[in-house]
């Protein structure tokens, strides 16, 4: 047992690197790109906060600090782009994809071991690998949006995963604990399915194992996502934000963004794993469950809409609102609903996209109602697009365009505009926001990748030999 | 695959999720769970948000949050204790921030200079205070809306004794400037550069002091409580700066410091509080104390020192006789958002005559913008 356990350790470890020039190539690239990414974070945005925690309170010697780059007087969040308007920036709407994303991974284990289909069993483990990539990039994104990191991991952290949370009544405690447990539970379920697949067709993981993976796991996939919603959908200080649909929305978009992300990713790897070969059925069963849920993405919005514009409404709510929705082509409607809120376009065209300064708000949101709809209509009335694989890659792509539009900016950053004093700031991502970000995104990547060969190996060598 | 099967599976999934769920209820007391949601529930109309616990120090009883995260539970000695070696450690951080000043002013200007020695002086002086809240205390503030002329006098005396960064232009009272007819904040215009209109109010908001403060219920660790008093502080060395907070808070009286912050020893308020004006770190949240350092001392705030109209009047809302109460019963008094639930302590009334007179026949009016010019003060950019 334990030397099997061993063997598995090891054929991660061999697997994920012994790929051919192209793996490298990618491994290589992602590490540069985040060690950029996380060169950038230490050194300017958390430079002075990880100073001070570590010199001031640990005592630690500043000398080798300053040696490395990291000073006390120099950098800070000031280069982002971020205020005491605008508190939660790129970060933050990443974080929210993402998290959506690594809730999708484990609803094909459920197709998959909860009704025993075939199918979607070979799917399955790369989803949980695809979850473990995503749950990874949302933590680390909180990790470079938060001002000081390491006491964030001494006084939050440790404290919870000891048992004792410094203020349970905080959602950051849940999220925290929630993420983190989906994180363990999937690489659990990673290194099931690949402790027994990778020993031949024979081998299947005992049932009751793969019961309780389902059991924790499941609902956690929902938890993650319920409990990311619940901390911003209580606060009365965000009008927009304040109401029950925020956390089903979430759950909506990320059931269309998350198996989308996993047919492009298995798609490609149909073609660097010539045994690896998922039936199209499960293409196309997956891809109508994603537009499914797109649908019930975009009725959300539909609700919110009428909320929002139909009678008078609470002022601040819809000059929030007015940020997203206001686009040239909605101009002579949406001009005597908003004509009470005058005040904010003193001086500025009124038929214009959103708030000055804050036009990619509006653009984003619009090209979610469009993408969103246009890939639904594709999906149904278009048949032969969905049961191709070009098709497939091309209706997912425009699905995750349509979840990344909605999920990312339009979600977090309008209901800081206006804040809470009616005050306007315009929040653009500043280029070290940007790097950062896409930092974040390639520890994930790089994860992902690292994880996902000894998985398919894994999966060719359970399924390759003309198994079923 | 048989039809058998499925369903097998089927029922096997169902008996784990009702295996998982009782097991969970059987485990799970309800006292505990409740203690997990709700830690320590509000007692009465006393005392912080999560209790209070008394204690007597020289005769005198003192009071201390239970949700303080200095404090020894049942042992209130080690609470002190806790609460001053945090004080001395501040005072010998701040100390050592003003001290680094000093040197830089003195090594600019020149040793025999007297800003060189008032600096240093200053740097000596610092003094980190840890005094407790006094039992029966609920501090509360009123403000005469017909009597504020928005001079934002309150705002410039509040950076100079709360040590506020100056290079970053924090300012913990932001001064609204609105139409009289609607008291509508999204109307407001916080950047206006001239002023007293007739036809606007201005209204000077900084932390409300809630009673029950949204702010302090998000924080992950405890950074932020409510003062049995009722001051809601931020402790600098606990706060992580994930900025929840802000996001929280209706009132916008949470500011980051998004940069590393720099003390000026020419410029310091040696008199501290620990929770106070004492200089926060790089990344931390501050907010208004209520000047802790000084109304905790038998002293009022700085903004009420300072307002040139007197329009401020801070007081014990508890005190039947008191300023606060009087002022409610006389007037009737209002509070910013009351539909956000927070209960503020931070009253507004329009008092019983306008700074200046409305009469513009009369002398002691100033019809300060000459000879009946109708001026308006809307908003700048609609010119």
């Amino acid at each position: 047992m334990v030397i099997e356990i061993l063997k598995t350790i090891w054929y991660f470890i061999k697997y994920a690197f012994n790929g051919g020039w192209r793996h490298w190539a990618f491994i290589l690239a992602m590490a540069l790109v985040s060690a950029w990414g996380i060169a950038l974070w230490a050194g300017v945005q958390a430079a002075p906060a990880i100073y001070v925690q570590l010199v001031n309170h640990l005592g630690f010697n500043g000398k080798t600090l300053i040696d490395l780059g990291i000073r006390p007087n120099e950098g800070g969040m000031v280069y982002t782009d971020m205020s005491d308007s605008v508190a939660w920036g790129m970060y933050i709407s990443f974080f929210v994809f993402w998290v959506g994303v690594a809730a999708a991974g484990v609803l094909f284990g459920v197709a998959a071991y909860g009704f025993r289909d075939k199918g979607f069993m070979r799917l399955a483990p790369l989803a949980e690998a695809q979850a473990i990539a995503a749950v990874l990039v949302a933590l680390a994104l909180v990790f470079f949006d938060v001002g000081r990191p390491i006491r964030t991991f001494l006084l939050m952290a440790l404290p919870i995963m000891a048992g004792k949370p410094p203020n349970p009544k905080s959602i950051f405690t849940y999220d925290f604990l929630v993420l983190n447990s989906y994180l363990i539970v999937n690489i659990i379920g990673v290194f099931l399915a690949v402790h027994w697949y990778r020993r031949g067709p024979k081998y299947e993981p005992p049932k009751y194992l793969m019961y309780a993976f389902m059991v924790i796991a499941a609902p956690l996939a929902i938890g993650i996502h319920t409990v990311t919603g619940f901390i911003s959908q209580a606060l009365t200080a965000r009008p927009l934000w304040l109401g029950p649909l925020l956390a089903p929305r979430y759950v909506a978009t990320a059931l269309a963004a998350g198996p989308a992300f996993l047919l492009i990713v298995s798609i490609i790897a149909e073609k660097f794993y010539k045994k690896y070969k998922v039936p199209m059925y499960v293409y196309e069963k997956t891809l109508l469950a994603a537009i499914a849920a797109l649908i019930v993405g975009l009725y959300f919005t539909l609700s919110e809409t009428q909320e929002l514009f139909w009678y008078t409404t609470e002022p601040a709510k819809r000059a929030q609102a007015i940020g997203l929705y206001l686009a040239p082509f909605v101009c002579g409607i949406m001009k005597p609903l908003v004509k009470d809120y005058m005040f904010y376009f003193a001086g500025h065209n009124v038929c214009r996209w959103g708030y000055p300064g804050m036009e990619y708000i509006a653009i984003l949101f619009w090209a979610w109602v469009i993408l969103g709809v246009l890939a639904t209509l594709l999906t149904i009335f278009v048949p032969k697009l969905r049961k191709s694989y070009k098709g497939i890659v091309f209706l997912s792509t425009l699905i995750i365009l349509a979840v990344v539009a909605e999920k990312t900016f339009t979600i977090v950053i309008p209901a800081y505009v206006p804040d809470a004093l009616g005050v306007l700031h315009p929040y653009f991502p500043t280029p070290l926001e940007v790097a950062i970000t896409a930092g974040a995104h390639a520890v994930g990547l790089l994860v992902y990748i690292l994880v996902a060969r000894p998985v398919l190996k894994a999966v060719e060598a359970h399924y390759g030999e003309g198994h079923h | 695959m048989s039809e058998k099967k499925v369903s097998k599976t089927r029922r096997n999934l169902l008996k784990g999720v009702a295996a998982a769920g009782l097991v969970s209820v059987i485990t799970a007391k309800r006292e505990d769970l409740m203690k997990i949601l709700e830690p320590y529930p509000k007692e009465g109309e006393e005392g912080a948000f999560g209790g209070v616990e008394y204690l007597e120090i020289n005769g005198e009883e003192y009071a201390i949050a239970k949700w303080n995260p200095y404090r020894v539970p049942g042992n209130p000695e080690q609470s002190v204790e806790n609460l001053k070696e945090l004080a001395k450690k501040k005072e010998e951080d701040a100390k050592r921030r003003c001290k680094q000043s000093a040197e830089e002013i003195c090594k600019r200007l020149g040793e025999d200079r007297p800003e060189c020695k008032l600096a240093r002086k200053h740097c000596e002086e610092i003094v980190v205070k840890w005094t407790l809240a006094k039992k029966g205390i609920r501090w509360a503030m009123a403000l005469d809306l017909n009597k504020c002329i928005g001079c934002r006098r309150c705002a410039y005396a509040c950076v100079q004794e709360n040590n506020v960064d100056r290079t970053q232009g924090i300012e913990w009272i932001k001064v609204v400037n609105l139409t009289r007819d609607e008291l509508e904040l999204l109307n407001s215009d916080i950047e206006y550069t001239s002023g007293p209109y007739k036809d606007r109010v201005y209204i000077p908001v900084a932390c409300n002091q809630c009673e029950y403060p949204p702010c302090i219920m998000v924080c992950p660790v405890r950074a932020t409580w409510q003062e049995p008093d009722g001051i809601v502080i931020v402790d600098s060395y606990r706060c992580i700066g994930c900025r929840y907070c802000i996001t929280a808070c209706p009132y916008g009286a949470r500011h980051l410091n998004w940069k590393p912050v720099s003390v000026d020893a020419l410029t310091l308020n040696p008199n501290m509080h620990e929770f106070g004006n004492v200089p926060r770190e790089v990344h931390t949240v501050e907010k208004c104390t209520w000047c802790i350092q000084r109304t905790r001392n038998g002293g009022t705030t700085a903004c009420v020192e300072i307002c040139p109209v007197g329009a401020r009047v801070f007081g014990n809302f508890w005190d039947e006789e008191g300023p606060i109460q009087r002022i409610i019963k006389e007037y009737g008094a209002f509070v910013l958002k009351p539909s956000a639930g927070t209960k503020p302590r931070f009253f507004y009334y329009f008092g019983p005559a306008r700074t200046p007179p409305l009469d513009a026949e009369n002398p002691h009016s100033s019809d300060w913008l000459g000879g009946g010019k109708k001026e308006e003060g809307k908003k700048g950019g609609e010119a």
